[in-house]
């Protein structure tokens, strides 16, 4: 499941997507709206994606750790638009029989994710608004 | 000559705005339109950016055709 969207998700949802007879083990990642960056209060977070790439991206990332990793299925989705302090952002989920190859590849899909995908993020402080740069 | 589309993404559609047309010569390639935009935006200069033919990664050596959309966009920053 590969899924650039505005509205929020479910983990159950996904978790449900990638259960099959031979799953033993699902891994999570989630990123949610940090409230504190670089000593200043981020009250909410605009997340911009140029969608069409970022989704093709994405689908790259997850065929990439199928074959990296002796996992059975893979599911990320990124939220777009305006998001406050502690709503999700993003999930990554990595299905296997055995939880050693789960964790290592959500681990590294988040990494290709925040490296990889058009997608970047805009903070609001009490200063204005300011580009995140680099991911974090 | 040839029309192109230019749509810029994050804080470079701030800066430049969100697309714009341009006239190029036939056969022009990425390249010399990262030449030709670098000329035309103060704000792109020494800034690192990406370049996508209609929703696609190319190099610089590609040709673009009439009509093709070129996407400018900052390196990856979400997640």
């Amino acid at each position: 499941m590969i899924r650039v969207t505005e509205d929020d998700f479910s983990i159950d949802e996904v978790a449900s997507t990638l259960k099959g007879m031979e799953t033993g083990a699902i891994v999570f990642f989630l990123g949610v709206v940090k409230g504190f960056r670089e000593g200043e209060t981020v009250s909410e977070m605009i997340v911009e994606a140029y969608r069409e790439a970022a989704e093709a991206e994405l689908e790259k990332i997850r065929r990439n750790a199928l074959e990296k990793f002796r996992i059975i299925d893979a599911a990320i989705i990124h939220r777009v638009g305006r998001l406050k302090q502690a709503e999700n952002i993003v999930l990554v989920a990595a299905s296997a029989e055995s939880r050693r190859e789960a964790f290592k590849a959500c681990s590294w899909i988040i990494d290709e994710v925040k490296a990889r995908a058009p997608i970047w993020k805009k903070e609001v402080t009490p200063r204005g608004e300011r580009w995140v740069k680099e991911a974090v | 000559m040839m029309r192109i589309e230019v749509k810029y993404y994050a804080w470079i559609r701030e800066k430049i705005g969100e697309k714009e047309t341009l006239e190029v010569d036939e056969g022009t390639t990425v390249g010399k339109i990262v030449e030709k935009l670098r000329g035309r935006h103060a704000d792109l200069a020494g800034e690192n950016f990406l370049i996508a033919v209609n929703g696609r990664t190319v190099d610089l050596n590609t040709c673009l055709n009439e009509g093709d959309v070129v996407a400018v966009f900052p390196p990856a920053g979400g997640g």
